[in-house]
């Protein structure tokens, strides 16, 4: 194959794009302004907001949910707002006194305190002055982390910890960014795939798909007894071509289901990878092989009953 | 050009996949993303063409104006180019801050154009001395995804091949000077032939390898980048040097081959554009924009 040969440059013809499988809206489904009730009584919740004259109005897109006097309109698209327990990926942009800030895609940074994360040598033990000066040893401004919410503090500052040895500094691999809304909350986000990948679905948006298992840098927040003394060295780290092509794959796989508005997970992203298995992985960033998978994962998810 | 955050552990990732030639997206060095052309992006100019690659996105413009040619070069009309980038396509671009880039993109457009030799300015005279085409390309940047320059050439070039300019019918005589008259037909025009003009072909040094348009990421694990002027038979036109960066002979020269044939693939590839572009044009509703009448 000769050099530059996949270049192409095609010409958009607006008639052709219009989209013909949009799924129908579903039922009370509203807009930024739409008027929910004008009868008094009912409570507001997120999403809602009282205009002047007593009625309540949604304030974002989505659908409108009653639990007794309680209107909220969950919303379809918009900004990550954390929740307890969320798993998310972030990347460090500030080293602080006794704290990291975490860039995770919502309107604060998120906060993983030098108390909220397992030292380097497994130790149990109050954090000391020197382990403050020592913070960038341990993580430092670019790194990319796997943790967990811990709580909300008053502002909406989500705090994070990763004192388990699933979450902390991830390894090699690499990060796609898709909306966060596209993200359900499940039992389990961190998945070994079979194919040898790990992808880390963060609630936030942020996925991170790696070839190393849990997709975490090895020797770094181990377990208290299996700490030998060695600092881990990336160089030493080999990954093969096969592992790569997989990596790539599956980074497009996302890009596909992102595009299509699907939600993802373990389940729909199988699905799309062995969709795509007939085409090259470079090919799969044509657009007509990001829709045709994305028609494909729709058509497989709504006859089992996923779309619900 | 925008930098962004990246980790040990991504670039280390990234830079050992070129090594292997399976890049994160699993393009080999030598492929390109995907693209796509939008005509009339803007209704008050002489052509206009949206250019799409990857995430990188521009709008080029073209208004063709009466003017006097240089005195250094009484008989050859003039290409002008003038590159805004938007705060919009990168926050590094705000305030003054994407400046430097334009006046370094201009700069490499105007030495393609100007100095290459591979379009005939003389086709855009009228008058010697007196009255020449002057031709104002302005590009807009609305996203820096990787790769702005060479999107920015093709779409130049794309625009450039597309450019209508109206017919001279005859000069009205005014106080004994003779003034151009243009030709109020809409279909009287002739097009500017830009088949041999240039396309850049940027290759940062990733690691020990060179790539063929790297996205935000690549760039940013990048040391220093050339930047190619490739015509469709080859030929490379010009060289620079963006960033930090020293070479040696060898990996220039490499490096020169790599863009020589990516570059020519490239520059037919738009050459058939602009055909079919043309065409298009012509089927649509033309609607020029007169031309003014007096200097």
């Amino acid at each position: 194959m000769s050099a530059g040969s996949g270049f192409d440059l095609k010409i958009r013809d607006g008639n052709n794009e219009k989209n013909t499988t949009l799924p129908t809206a579903p039922q009370n489904f509203v807009t930024p302004g739409t008027i929910i009730t004008r009868e008094p009584g009912f409570m507001r919740g997120h999403g809602t907001y009282v205009f002047k004259d007593g009625s309540l109005v949604a304030s974002v897109c989505g659908t409108v949910e009653r639990v007794n006097k309680l209107v909220t309109v969950k919303g379809v698209g918009g900004v990550y707002n954390g929740e307890v327990g969320d798993v998310v990926v972030g990347r460090i942009v500030k080293v602080m006194q006794k704290r990291w800030k975490v860039d995770i895609n919502a309107p604060l940074e998120g906060v993983l305190l030098l108390s909220s994360i397992n030292l380097p040598s497994g130790e149990l033990r109050r954090r000391s002055a020197e382990d403050e000066l020592a913070m960038r040893e341990i993580l430092k401004e670019g790194d990319m982390i796997s943790a967990e919410i811990q709580s909300v503090y008053n502002d909406g500052t989500l705090a994070l910890h990763t004192r388990s040895v699933k979450y902390g500094k991830l390894g090699p691999g690499t990060l796609i960014k898709v909306p966060a809304s596209l993200i359900k909350r499940r039992k389990a986000h961190i998945h070994n795939l079979p194919i040898g990948i790990s992808v880390i679905l963060g609630n936030n948006g942020y996925i991170w798909i790696s070839p190393l298992a849990n997709g975490r840098m090895p020797g770094t927040n181990m377990e208290q007894d299996e700490t030998d003394g060695q600092k881990p060295v990336l160089e030493e780290i080999k990954i093969t071509g096969t592992d790569r092509f997989a990596v790539a794959r599956i980074k497009n796989c996302v890009a596909a289901l992102s595009k299509a508005w699907l939600p993802i997970y373990d389940t729909s992203l199988m699905y799309s990878y062995d969709c795509s298995m007939k085409y090259e992985c470079k090919e799969l960033l044509k657009p007509e092989a990001l829709k045709e998978i994305g028609e494909l994962v729709r058509e497989q998810m709504s006859t089992e009953g996923y779309m619900a | 050009m925008a930098e962004i955050l990246l980790s040990e552990v991504e670039k280390y990732y990234l830079v050992m996949g070129v090594g292997q030639d399976v890049r994160v997206d699993g393009r080999s060095r030598s492929d390109y993303r995907q693209g796509d052309i939008d005509l009339n992006a803007v209704t008050n100019s002489h052509g206009s063409i949206r250019a799409r690659l990857g995430e990188t996105d521009v709008i080029v413009a073209t208004k063709v104006d009466l003017g006097t040619p240089d005195p250094d070069r009484p008989d050859r009309g003039t290409i002008k180019f003038l590159v805004d980038c938007s705060p919009t396509a990168s926050p590094d671009f705000e305030g003054r801050g994407g400046d430097e880039l334009a006046e370094k993109i201009c700069r490499i457009l105007s030495i393609a154009y100007d100095k290459s030799g591979t379009i005939d300015l003389k086709n855009l005279c009228i008058t010697p001395k007196k009255y020449c085409y002057v031709i104002d390309v302005d590009i807009l940047v609305l996203q820096c995804g990787g790769n702005l320059i060479d999107v920015i050439s093709m779409a130049v070039k794309l625009c450039l091949g597309i450019c209508e300019l109206p017919r001279v019918t005859g000069l009205r005589y005014d106080l004994g000077q003779g003034v151009p008259v243009f030709s109020t037909d809409e279909f009287e025009f002739d097009y500017l032939d830009v088949k041999n003009s240039p396309v850049v072909v940027t290759l940062p040094r990733v690691g020990r390898y060179f790539v063929v348009d790297a996205s935000l990421e690549e760039e940013s694990c990048s040391k220093g980048k050339l930047a190619f002027g490739v015509t469709p038979d080859g030929c490379v036109t010009s060289i620079d040097k963006l960033g930090r960066g020293c070479y040696q002979v060898k990996s220039i020269q490499a490096a020169t081959a790599m863009a020589s044939t990516v570059g020519a693939n490239v520059n037919n590839t738009i050459n058939m554009r602009i055909d079919s572009l043309r065409e298009l044009k012509l089927r649509a509703d033309p609607k020029p924009l007169s031309m003014p009448m007096d200097i």
